[in-house]
């Protein structure tokens, strides 16, 4: 009775256009989550916002890992804080902030787990500055079905660590974390918004900040207006504002999906990008947030994602070199107007890193564009493929479901080193997800 | 205060666990495996800074032994509380069931929190304290499925009205849940014909009445289908597959 808890349940991809069915349990027990049969596929799933297959694959168990959300030790000289795995990125800011601590590197929404963050080795706001998620987590323990419970860390078992930081889950289930959180500078930040009439200047802008958070916006769509948009550019500030919980309606794949068809085309993603645009003209140069706010932008404007519908979106999001990254944004630039591609809007990040196991990082500039679904998506997205390979970019595969695994070869640089440690690790490969399959992983 | 939550570790009984440990209560979590225990422990002990022991306890044994539990009481301060959202039922639960799993549902669901409200209950008279059960809309007809669970959830229903007549005119209080489908990893794989209540909104419930006795369905609405069963004719009852 107590390893039937079972279901089946249809997966989809948070960008929409990948579903299928397969077997579902959610632990909320140690029992559970080992199972006693060590054979079976599995995969562990978070809150389910990655926007590529990782956390579900056809045949695999999907263990989803949010009862697993404790914490479990704090340290308050060190400033480390060791919790499970399916504690929520607002539930660790909510936990930290009243204590004067919060964590660095955060993605946009907050219900994404923290054992998410590690697998896919996500990015912040400002990566050039905090680096990513990997560089903040002290150790972990993995479990894998048949070698138990293996704890890891830059100095015990590094080979282990670095696999799972940015390995998509591929080397066991992670249980538990401790992540080194800083000391908060203040309770809010003062964000300024910068118009820019190209990619160009946004570039030359997010070059010379020196911000705590540092992004930029652009309008997408093919034509004159293409480029232009806004710098984002955060710094901590004083505030008499108190810290007070977010509040916001939880958005999973399914209620993102809720519209019948996708409300964005030519036509309404040009009447929003310059809506934007002039609201930002309009408004003032600055405006202090709170943190939380300021941290997670996609808890409150949830509609750019949901009126894709039902149809979904597709995104790509890659780092390019700094020398590169001019001629490769002139590049796209010429490819949207060329192929009249549906994208909607674009955003430039500044990036410094390391590359590890199967994750995106580096250093220069990280580039994301968003695009409707119509029959022109796909065949701009190869392009854009062959694109990303000739500027030697480096693809994000928590981004992008559909990436092949002849692009994926060549854009994800430790791709091969990757896999021949994982089938040393694991010659069964136990853990198996869609992603696997697709990169040739199993 | 220190209440003892039984089964604390998932599900209702972690709701509970961190319900009243917002509120600043101190808590003794009690379940089968300390690896669940202990870092539900911690996590509370760290999230709302109160004192919190986790205890391992197999409820499947008669007569139970709760030197452990004692003995982790003797750090706390004294004993305002016994909330028990355990219970365990079973696939092959049908009429002829085997003597061991027979066993085990009347343990679990009924002959444990007996022994534990027995145990307690000096302490908690004392202290005008609250002990709280948990029973199931399954006890309102003996059905085909759930035979052995229905019955020992029924007679804890029964013994909690018996405790309730025998502590009238003392200041303890004494309450009974009558659940409906909770969102817990027991109604996960079921396709249900009614929504989930998630447990937090019970935990409130539970921690709102502390000071209350009697009997209450939780959700309210399902009173309606549990009456409904009850009334319904044999002719028909019998026809139904459920």
């Amino acid at each position: 009775m107590t390893h039937g808890i079972v279901r089946k349940t249809c997966f989809t991809t948070f960008d929409g256009t990948l579903s299928l069915s397969t077997t579902h349990q959610r632990p909320d027990r140690f029992s559970h989550l080992e199972l006693p049969d060590t054979t079976t596929h599995r995969i562990p799933r978070g809150g389910g916002y990655s926007y590529s297959a990782s956390s579900f694959g056809e045949s695999s168990l999907v263990q989803e890992m949010t009862c697993f959300n404790r914490f479990l030790e704090f340290n308050p000289q060190q400033a480390t804080l060791k919790l499970e795995a399916g504690v929520s990125l607002i539930d660790l800011m909510e936990w930290a902030l009243p204590r004067k601590l919060y964590f660095p590197v955060l993605p946009g929404y907050p219900l994404i787990t923290v054992g998410g963050c590690v697998a896919a080795d996500v990015h912040g706001k400002n990566p050039y500055i905090d680096g990513t998620f990997a560089d903040w987590v002290n150790q972990l323990t993995v479990f894998h079905p048949q070698k138990g419970y293996q704890s890891c860390s830059r100095e015990v078992n590094p080979n282990l660590f670095a696999m799972t930081c940015g390995g998509f889950g591929l080397t066991g289930i992670i249980t538990d974390i401790t992540l080194q959180l800083a000391e908060l500078p203040s309770p809010a930040i003062a964000l300024s918004r910068k118009s820019v009439h190209g990619l160009e200047e946004a570039q030359f802008e997010l070059a010379s900040s020196n911000a705590d958070i540092a992004y930029s916006w652009h309008d997408a769509t093919a034509g004159a207006n293409f480029g232009a948009g806004i710098v984002y550019a955060g710094h901590w500030t004083e505030s008499t504002q108190q810290l007070k919980p977010m509040r916001f309606r939880p958005m999973t794949a399914s209620t993102r999906a809720k519209l019948p068809l996708s409300a964005w085309n030519r036509v309404s993603a040009r009447i929003a990008n310059s809506a934007v645009l002039l609201h930002n003209r309009l408004k003032n140069d600055v405006s202090v947030t709170g943190v939380l706010d300021a941290c997670f932008p996609f808890a409150s404007n949830v509609y750019f994602h949901k009126l894709f519908g039902k149809t979904g979106l597709r995104e790509s999001q890659f780092l390019v070199s700094e020398e590169n990254v001019g001629q490769c944004t002139q590049a796209l630039k010429e490819l949207i107007c060329e192929t009249s591609a549906p994208t909607m809007m674009l955003s430039l990040k500044r990036f410094k890193g390391t590359q590890k196991s199967l994750s995106m990082s580096g250093t220069g500039y990280l580039v994301a564009i968003d695009c409707y679904r119509n029959a022109r998506t796909e065949v701009f997205f190869q392009r854009l493929d062959q694109l990303i390979v000739e500027m030697g970019g480096q693809i994000n595969l928590s981004k992008d479901s559909r990436v092949p695994p002849e692009i994926a070869a060549l854009t994800v640089s430790g791709i091969t080193d990757f896999k021949n440690n994982l089938f040393e690790y694991d010659p069964q490969r136990i853990m198996r997800s869609e992603l696997s399959a697709r990169l040739g992983l199993l | 205060m220190t209440y003892i939550v039984v089964g604390g570790s998932s599900g209702l009984g972690r709701a509970l666990a961190e319900r009243f440990a917002a509120a600043g209560c101190e808590l003794i979590i009690v379940s089968r495996d300390i690896r669940d225990t202990a870092p539900l422990a911690a996590h509370l002990a760290i999230k709302y800074e109160v004192k919190v022991s986790p205890v391992a306890m197999e409820m499947n044994s008669s007569p139970l032994s709760l030197d452990a539990i004692d003995e982790a009481l003797d750090d706390h301060s004294p004993l305002k509380g016994l909330l028990m959202p355990i219970g365990i039922n079973s696939d092959d639960d049908v009429v002829g069931l085997g003597a061991a799993t027979l066993l085990r549902i009347s343990r679990i669901n009924y002959l444990s929190p007996c022994q534990l409200i027995n145990h307690y209950l000096p302490a908690l008279e004392q202290s005008s304290g609250v002990i709280v059960g948990f029973s199931s809309v399954a006890t309102a007809r003996g059905r085909g499925k759930n035979a052995a669970y229905a019955a020992a959830k029924s007679a804890l229903e029964s013994y909690f009205e018996s405790l309730a007549h025998h502590t009238a005119d003392t200041g303890l209080s004494c309450q009974h849940y009558i659940l409906g489908y909770l969102d817990t990893n027991l109604a996960f794989a079921q396709d249900l014909p009614f929504p989930k209540a998630s447990p937090e909104r019970v935990a409130d419930v539970v921690y709102a009445r502390r000071f209350s006795s009697g009997r209450q369905f939780c959700p309210r609405p399902w009173y309606i289908p549990y009456r409904v069963v009850q009334l319904l004719p044999w002719s028909i009852f019998k026809r139904l597959a459920f």
